[in-house]
């Protein structure tokens, strides 16, 4: 913030990039929704959306979140276009939150959507694509939380635990209130209730898989373990296993998750970098029945996570060179100027300037470096200030500046 | 060397209750007992690096991850909602959340106070919500201190406040007219911590309930 920096190595560029190079294509979907689409995703709820009224009434609102958006955009004007669909987005998102580090009412997230293709590889895909991500934004240090949504619904489904109690166990697990979880599974017979107690104290490397077995009680929790064991090997297949370990415990407060979900950190960053997962109810809420999984990355919590870790691309872009010609050489000035943009040069043309000293000082005060084309016909004076502000100007060929100015064409 | 874990609690004789637990599955307490006004000190054997911090502040470091476990009242969590893991009750520091009123005023039951009574005090947040839940409209005053001289004074009609054995409110002739909830000292961890740290915190908490459940304490929910 208040700095400027490249715009091609800004973060979220370089996330859309690694998106690119796996095959996923861009797409982007109105700022404003309607309210009642919005809804239809039973996302973020009512109370952090921002709304407003278009002139006809209808109400409005600020996008909160992407997914919802793409996958009305799959099943309706994508609806003809072939199986699996990979689609990618950077973009703005709102929520009314309390602001605060890592927390913007305004934030941007980079994500991937998968769509059409229900097989545990393509969860791995996700996963993987999430590693590369945040491997390829430069950060060093974090690590990738894979659970699944239908282990803990489906174990309380298996144990016949009642709608009522269902939601106050995820709500409970949900905020991490362990006394309040320990509390509800109280109103839960024995055996149930030593499964349900387990659950939050299921994380860790793979072999948590004998232990979430024996927490298993029916095919629901048996199916989505099943799943998440594939999963978890087609992830090691791919030589992501050092990165990702499993949290059984993850329950997310977005509603349309269906399978695999997932969450990245950072040591010493308080929140999650990354979320995500499998999805396979919500293509469908808009007419076709795809299967989906997605990952999505919030932009400014990963350059904090950057910044912490010392590995913010280098922000400030190069300087760049204020040029200037006597009256005979401004024709030539022009086509140097161009030559010079194109050789990855920051160029900005002045045309107030009738001296070298004149140029000098607008440059000092811009920050900027100064070429001069002057008497010597053929030849340009450059400034730099690198030997202090009141040094004088040398003599370069014109071809020669990018070099010398350290231009990355 | 393992990094320390950093434990945020409260300073001076509050920790006292705590001290002993931590005594009791063998962590040295005395670091905790130095008069001195350092606020940070160090339990060099366990790994342990304690922040002492006003009891109302816990929850913002443990919050942001400037501490990765706190010692902190069940009040203050429902009064400041941060997001942070709540592992254990500690049982200490029990007392009631409650609404109380003058010894002499006609009302007898919450549901009685009028319209826009006034309503001193130091958790205008539980307060809010208590009175939105029953549907009262109330104008809300909220204080740091001595909650109770506001109905004496005329200055409200009632007060939400906390009350541990009840002798200060029966001192200053005020009757409870409802318990709002009921509290007592918590175990809180930063989420990602607790992920990170799986295995350090969850083994302290079990020592910990260990410790609490052979006290032979009740099961609180």
């Amino acid at each position: 913030q208040g700095t400027f920096s490249p715009v091609s190595q800004l973060p979220g560029a370089r996330l859309a990039g690694t998106f690119e190079g796996w095959g996923y294509d861009p797409v982007a979907t109105p700022t404003f929704e309607y309210a009642d689409v919005v809804a239809l995703g039973a996302g973020v709820d009512d109370g952090r959306l921002f709304r407003l009224f278009d002139r006809e009434g209808n109400t409005l609102a600020l996008r909160p979140e992407m997914t919802t958006a793409i996958a009305r955009l799959a099943a309706t004007r994508l609806g003809a276009q072939a199986r699996p669909l990979r689609l990618f987005y950077l973009a703005n998102v709102f929520r009314y939150d309390e602001p605060q580090q890592g927390r913007d009412r305004e934030f941007s997230q980079a994500g991937a959507e998968l769509i059409g293709d229900a097989a545990p590889t393509a969860d791995a895909e996700i996963v993987a694509l999430a590693v590369a991500a945040l491997a390829d934004a430069g950060l060093r240090d974090y690590r990738l939380d894979i659970g699944h949504h239908g282990f803990f619904h489906g174990l309380m489904q298996d144990l016949g635990v009642d709608e009522p109690l269902q939601n106050e166990l995820h709500d409970a697990l949900l905020e991490r209130n362990l006394v309040a979880y320990a509390g509800l599974c109280a109103a839960v017979p024995q055996a149930g209730r030593e499964r349900l107690l387990a659950v939050p104290d299921l994380m860790g490397d793979q072999s948590l898989f004998a232990a979430a077995q024996r927490v298993v009680a029916g095919p629901r929790s048996q199916a989505a373990l099943d799943n998440l064991r594939a999963v978890y090997a087609a992830t090691a297949a791919a030589g992501d296993a050092d990165k990702v370990r499993l949290d059984l415990s993850m329950v997310k407060a977005l509603g349309y998750y269906t399978g695999m979900v997932l969450e990245g950190y950072a040591p010493g960053i308080g929140f999650t970098l990354c979320s995500g997962g499998r999805y396979d109810g919500l293509v469908q809420r808009f007419g076709r029945n795809d299967p989906a999984v997605g990952v999505s990355l919030g932009v400014e919590r990963l350059m904090l996570a950057l910044a912490r870790q010392g590995a913010l691309p280098d922000a400030a872009p190069a300087a760049p060179v204020l040029v200037d010609a006597d009256a005979s050489r401004r024709p030539e000035a022009r086509a140097l100027v161009q030559r010079w943009r194109e050789a990855g040069l920051r160029v900005i043309a002045a045309g107030q300037h009738s001296d070298e000293a004149s140029l000098r000082a607008a440059a000092r005060r811009l920050g900027a470096t100064a070429a001069y084309l002057g008497a010597e016909a053929g030849r340009v004076r450059l400034w730099t200030g690198a030997a202090g502000a009141a040094s004088g100007f040398e003599t370069v060929a014109a071809e020669s500046l990018p070099a010398r100015l350290g231009a990355k064409p | 060397m393992k990094p320390a874990l950093t434990f945020a609690v409260a300073k001076g004789r509050l920790a006292d209750p705590l001290i002993e637990l931590l005594e009791q599955i063998g962590y040295d307490g005395r670091v905790l007992r130095e008069e001195s006004r350092r606020l940070i000190v160090h339990d060099e054997a366990n790994a342990i690096r304690y922040l002492l911090a006003k009891p109302m502040d816990v929850p913002a470091f443990v919050e942001y991850g400037a501490a990765d476990l706190g010692v902190v009242g069940k009040d203050v969590l429902l009064e400041q909602q941060k997001p942070v893991a709540e592992l254990l009750d500690l049982k200490f520091e029990a007392c009631s959340l409650i609404v109380a009123v003058k010894g002499d005023s006609p009302v007898r039951r919450v549901e009685e106070l009028g319209f826009n009574s006034r309503v001193a005090t130091k958790y205008p947040n539980v307060a809010g919500r208590t009175f939105n839940r029953l549907g009262i409209p109330v104008e809300l005053i909220p204080m740091n201190g001595s909650i109770e001289l506001a109905p004496l004074v005329g200055l409200a009609d009632a007060i939400v406040d906390i009350t541990a054995t009840g002798t200060t409110l029966r001192e200053n002739d005020l009757r409870i007219i409802a318990t709002i909830a009921e509290s007592s000292a918590r175990l809180v961890a930063n989420r990602v911590s607790l992920k990170v740290r799986h295995e350090e915190i969850s083994g302290l908490t079990a020592r910990l309930a260990a410790a609490l459940g052979a006290a032979g304490a009740e099961v609180r929910g």
